[in-house]
């Protein structure tokens, strides 16, 4: 039979397509159970506002600053691969602060103390950068990250490596991480308040072990163990203790000594729902630490989903502390005054419950490649209280707050 | 002394209601340890080339292999992820670390902030 | 030593042959092998409610399609290059049409029933944009059955040669590929059924480290009122096609060689036969006079 020059080139045209295409297929088919790079490009934007509710009035005094701290932040992330077996990311915070914060409680007539708050601040701005690589290998991953933090008076520096090893094909995962962070702060007009510090540092080391198991199809469950060690200048430099006695009144600077260490037992629960078509997380952490704080958090997250594009996400999370050894509200002159003493709400026996929504919506666009978006707004709610507390506490601070967070966020896949 | 009394009392109580939980979930003895069947321990000098090996001792068992690579697809979804949005959970992770004692677990380091 | 290892897999008889130094050793190669062969069988099974290809069915008519994994990217990627290759020919999307023909009622459809059943198939209506596939209209089907074994012909041999395996051959239900020679050097020889007396090979061929992959019209057909209908279906037309009997290929991949000779079949009798010469890969063929050609029909070329 004779076949023309260009029959005969389609031929050989063909082969080759067939052959070429078959071997990519062979090389993907070898990876199909390895660890790999992530194989898109991702970048996500969010923006979000965060808003204290006014201190009540039973809780300033008369005419006194009531207004707290609002919070908007923008983020962006990008993680690419780079090759098969390593991939990059990145993420920038920017964040502008502003209105005034809890400074000392006093007491009002009946003995009850009450918040003083700082006169509202300029705006502050906070940045954020930090840059994360993986390493990937037949049954696991190595990790290395870094990042740094500046706002107008602190900075912070903060290094990490991170990583999983996965068994019992991948049904199985340990994970482990160290990370080390150096701050520094340089308090604003130090040389207006005598007990403020010019400038100070701060150092912390932590490490985690975690192990997961694939429970079944539908779910899975991991258990890890945290630790950090800080030292240096642990306490807040905007904050003071109040003394009153008789011979009148004096301040003392807050103080919560030089070193902190701090142990948290986290087990978290995925479930998948088939019949709902939702997935619910579960998780519950305890955690205790040598200045005699011990807490519970407990939260659960509902998925559900309305088909591939639509989902609506209700949270509730409950979180109770006790408080810190050296917590007082305010101290008594006639008391020898301790070596550690704070008055700062976050160190004194609460309960918080926060509840919230976020709703997302998916589509994609088939451009020059399938594109994933994602877009997604929430809101949420967080209500702190002595009552909210398991233990019952006799003098809550008066400084809890109750904030609201909204926030709407864009991410796109490609 | 008391403080270590406490915590372990208190792990033990958390780790016995996850265990209740889990179960009433649906979960039964037999979906954890139905298949169980203790495995051969292989002759000690078989296992000592390398520091993972015993890690793998430790942690390899045939009914610890629950599902195969091929049955991944539920596992795979975007909301099994254990942070499906990392934004919003490095967000909330720090608004919580700035207003409250307690430092988050499942990871270290972290960036620091001079927050009040 | 030589370990035999049969098992089903895939609707046909499978066996592993391979050589290694300890009964233990090759064990655990063959085990994981098989291990492989089945998994692919669970995640791309027609017939498996859990199966990838079960769902992407599933999303028939659904415009937002499904996202799928690398392998299947891969898969359907290929699928797609055969397509274009074989000028429509190769299309993975032609399973539908068994439910017109139904070879076991013996019943020819209707011109009308064919046309109809046409509206759903044809991969150029399919939306491929990797990583999503999307079937526009309800009823069309997926099918890797045409390519499916091929592929885990080679994931197994590929497997084996990395787990250090040098001497043996995958045969799955008559896909083979060797994994290397016996360890003295010889060849296997695969015999090729002869269509009409399965007793007797057609063809012997050696194989010292390439795939080999037959096609037949034999497999399935009915007929009726004289005229032989074979499962072989044109999917651009919807109805079967004489050509040749058989059509077997070697090629260092069982798929692409499991590819020639499908699209040789749907070419006819005398398009198969050019399109296999042309494609300089080593072949035997049988035409529906039972006539032997191809170069690796001529009994010399055949037992080393």
């Amino acid at each position: 039979m004779r076949r023309s020059r260009r029959e005969r080139r389609r031929e050989r045209a063909t082969l080759r397509a067939l052959t070429s295409s078959a071997l990519a297929l062979l090389g993907a088919a070898g990876k199909a159970s390895a660890d790999t790079a992530i194989d898109h490009v991702e970048t996500s934007y969010s923006f979000s506002t965060y808003s204290e509710d006014k201190l009540e009035s039973s809780k300033a005094i008369p005419g006194g600053e009531r207004n707290r701290y609002s919070v908007s932040t923008q983020q962006l992330s990008l993680a690419a691969p780079i090759t098969d077996w390593f991939d990059m990311s990145m993420q920038l915070t920017h964040e502008t602060m502003s209105g005034a914060s809890p400074w000392y409680n006093s007491a009002d007539a009946a003995g009850t103390p009450i918040q003083i708050m700082s006169g509202a601040t300029i705006k502050d701005t906070r940045n954020d950068l930090g840059v994360h690589a993986n390493y990937y290998t037949d049954n696991g991953r190595l990790g290395f990250g870094g990042g740094y933090s500046a706002e107008n008076d602190y900075s912070a520096m903060n290094v990490g490596t991170d990583g999983e090893l996965h068994f019992n094909e991948k049904n199985t995962t340990l994970s482990g991480g160290l990370g080390l962070s150096f701050d520094e702060l340089t308090p604003t007009d130090s040389d207006l308040y005598k007990l403020r510090p010019t400038q100070e540092s701060k150092q912390s080391y932590s490490g985690f072990v975690g192990l997961g198991q694939v429970i079944n199809r539908r779910s899975l469950i991991q258990g890890s163990f945290t630790y950090n060690w800080n030292k240096g200048f642990l306490s807040d430099p905007y904050k003071e203790v109040f003394g009153i006695g008789g011979s009148g009144q004096r301040f003392f600077a807050d103080d919560r000594g030089g070193a902190r260490h701090q142990f948290a037992f986290l087990v978290r629960y995925n479930r998948h729902v088939e019949e709902t078509e939702s997935t619910f997380h579960l998780s519950y952490q305890y955690y205790i630490d040598t200045w005699g704080v011990r807490s519970h958090t407990a939260e659960l997250d509902w998925y559900q989903n309305f088909g591939d594009a639509i989902q609506i996400a209700p949270h509730v999370r409950y979180y109770s502390q006790t408080a810190a050894d050296f917590y007082l509200p305010y101290l008594r002159l006639n008391q020898q005054p301790q070596h550690e003493m704070t008055s700062d709400y976050r160190l004194s026996a609460y309960g918080a419950l926060s509840f919230g929504v976020k709703g997302e919506y998916a589509f994609h666009t088939p451009w020059f490649r399938d594109i994933e978006w994602r877009a997604n707004l929430s809101v949420e709610r967080y209500l702190s209280s002595g009552d909210l507390s398991l233990k019952s506490v006799s003098v809550p601070a008066p400084g809890l707050v109750n904030f609201t967070v909204l926030s709407a966020g864009l991410s796109v896949v490609f | 002394m008391k403080r270590l009394i406490r915590a372990v009392r208190a792990l033990a109580i958390a780790s016995l209601c996850s265990l209740a939980g889990c179960t009433t979930l649906g979960h039964t003895w037999d979906d954890w340890f139905g298949e169980m069947k203790l495995p051969d321990f292989p002759a000690f000098d078989e296992y000592t080339e390398s520091p993972k090996s015993y890690v793998e001792i430790a942690l390899e068992h045939d009914f610890l292999v629950r599902v195969k690579p091929w049955e991944r697809s539920v596992l795979a979804r975007h909301d099994m992820a254990w942070d499906p949005d990392e934004l919003e959970a490095a967000r909330r992770t720090h608004t919580f670390f700035s207003k409250e004692a307690t430092m988050p677990g499942g990871s270290a380091g972290g960036g620091g902030c001079g927050c009040n | 030593m030589l370990g035999r290892y049969p098992f089903r897999a895939m609707g046909s008889p499978c066996e592993l042959h391979l050589y290694g130094d300890s009964r233990a050793e090759i064990d655990a190669v063959a085990d994981a092998a098989v291990q492989l062969v089945l998994g692919l069988e669970r995640k791309y099974s027609r017939y498996r409610d859990d199966s990838v290809v079960a769902a992407i069915n599933r999303s028939a008519g659904d415009l937002a399609g499904v996202r799928v994994d690398d392998e299947t990217a891969s898969l359907l990627d290929y699928a797609d290059t055969a397509h274009e290759q074989s000028d429509g020919l190769f299309d993975i999307t032609s399973g539908s049409l068994r439910r017109v023909w139904n070879f076991a009622s013996g019943r020819v459809p209707s011109r009308a029933e064919v046309t109809e059943a046409l509206g759903r198939v044809g991969w150029s209506r399919v939306r491929w944009t990797r990583p999503r596939i999307v079937l526009p209209v309800a009823g069309m089907e997926l099918d890797f059955g045409g390519f499916g074994k091929e592929y885990a012909v080679d994931c197994a041999t590929a497997l084996c040669r990395a787990r250090g395996v040098r001497s043996g051959m995958v045969d799955l239900g008559g896909d083979l590929c060797a994994i290397g020679p016996h360890p003295d050097g010889r060849p296997w020889i695969a015999g090729i059924r002869d269509p009409r007396a399965p007793e007797r090979p057609m063809a012997s061929i050696p194989l010292f480290g390439a795939g080999l992959a037959t096609s037949g019209d034999y497999e399935r057909c009915m007929i009726v009122g004289g005229v032989r209908y074979t499962h072989i279906l044109d999917p651009r037309t919807g109805w079967p096609v004489t050509g040749l009997r058989s059509a077997s290929v070697v090629a260092p991949q069982c798929l692409v060689a499991g590819t020639a000779t499908t699209i040789a079949l749907l070419k006819g009798a005398r398009g198969g036969a050019r399109f296999l010469d042309g494609l300089g890969l080593p072949n035997v063929r049988m035409d529906a006079h039972g006539r032997i050609t191809g170069s690796l029909g001529t009994p010399s070329t055949g037992a080393a």
